[in-house]
């Protein structure tokens, strides 16, 4: 009996203070964890499809509510500004795709009123398959897209060559750049005053 | 002069995993390159330092029938305090290694410095092993990474030493060129140490 509860206590002063210390150093670490990821994740992706700015992206983005009802949300927008004039936004849209989630940061040009591009952040596709809707071959085919057009592959109907076979990954872009054209279109005007 | 001894045999006589053939998971997958072993070494070794250090202090408090448990416990939280640090201050290692340091938990050098080491001597000794063993490790991934990397990209570190002529001998920077290498050494060690 009396080894039970010693072996009990032991074992939860070992978790209570291994929890705590966790937690402890979580909380130092957290904001520069941010600051990596953004720095080695995001920011590539950025730089690669918006016009050349000069503010910092990270002070400036803001959360902009959109929806109704059940499908509203906040989403992350990064304004490009240069020499304090806004020239283009970017968000960041998932689909599910072939081994996961997929991330796309799409870049929305103000002024031309169409994609300034589109970059994949996250994904885990197959290496060689999936992974190669990153090409310019295929990425590119999403620059100085309007947004009153609905993509689709070209087996589906659309104007999109698909990664040969990679047509679930394709796809997976092609749904989410189709969401961030749905979200620019209906809230354009008020992601744009919010910057501001 | 008992805690040196402790120290050096981590470097040759029982350097992992060249002489006792433990870790071989980390060892075959993330030596493709110095630079990676060496990043993959130093995790180890600070969290196989740590967990020594403190499960020796707690050697007369952990009940026995629980000690694995226990080991288990310190261990797994000195890994997510590596990888919450290295995901903080040198995030494109992180990006390289990615699993392999989650599963440091699951190595079985450090469980087993713990156990056969650490649970059954001082606090000073288990320290000197614990740095022994993980500087040994660091060192053979090392070697192993730069051996790779020389043959299958022609650099060291990331610095091109073959002549720009030199094609590079892809298959040693896949896994069948891990085993092979890691079997090479393995062979030359047993025959420098049986003289």
């Amino acid at each position: 009996m009396r080894d039970i509860i010693k072996m009990i206590v032991v074992l939860s002063i070992i978790s209570a203070t291994t929890g705590a210390a966790l937690s402890y150093i979580n909380n130092i670490t957290a904001k520069p964890i941010a600051a990596a990821e953004f720095q080695y994740l995001k920011e590539p992706a950025l730089k690669s499809i918006l016009p050349a700015y000069d503010n910092s992206l990270v002070e400036d983005k803001i959360e902009v509510a959109i929806g109704e009802g059940d499908s509203a949300k906040t989403i992350t927008v990064y304004p490009a500004k240069k020499d304090g004039k806004l020239l283009a936004i970017a968000l960041e849209t998932f689909a599910s795709s072939y081994g996961g989630d997929l991330g796309a940061m799409v870049g929305y040009d103000i002024e031309k009123k169409r994609l300034s591009g589109v970059s994949i952040t996250t994904m885990s596709d197959t290496p060689g398959l999936g992974t190669r809707t990153k090409e310019p071959k295929f990425i590119d085919q999403f620059k100085n897209v309007p947004l009153d057009v609905t993509l689709a592959l070209k087996a589906d109907g659309g104007g999109i060559d698909a990664v040969t076979g990679a047509s679930i990954s394709s796809r997976a872009v092609c749904k989410a750049v189709n969401d961030a054209i749905g979200i620019i279109r209906d809230n354009g005007d008020k992601i744009i005053s919010e910057v501001k | 002069m008992r805690f040196y001894q402790e120290f050096i045999k981590g470097l040759w006589k029982e350097i992992p995993p060249f002489k006792l053939v433990l870790g071989l998971c980390p060892t075959l997958a993330v030596t493709a390159a110095a630079a990676n072993g060496f990043f993959m070494g130093m995790a180890t070794t600070f969290v196989l330092v740590c967990s020594n250090v403190l499960i020796s202090m707690l050697r007369k408090v952990i009940p026995s029938k629980v000690r694995i448990a226990a080991y288990i416990l310190v261990i797994a939280s000195f890994v997510v305090i590596v990888e919450m640090m290295m995901k903080a201050y040198v995030f494109p290692f992180y990006q390289i290694l990615g699993i392999f340091i989650p599963l440091i938990v699951v190595n079985c050098i450090i469980l087993g410095r713990a156990e056969a080491f650490a649970a059954k001597n001082g606090v000073l000794y288990s320290f000197a092993d614990g740095l022994g063993i993980g500087i040994g490790f660091t060192i053979a991934l090392t070697f192993l990474g730069a051996l790779r990397e020389l043959f299958g990209v022609g650099s060291i570190w990331g610095f091109a030493v073959m002549p720009a002529s030199y094609m590079p001998f892809e298959f040693m920077i896949k896994a069948p060129g891990a085993f092979v290498c890691l079997g090479v050494i393995l062979g030359l060690m047993s025959l420098v140490g049986k003289k």
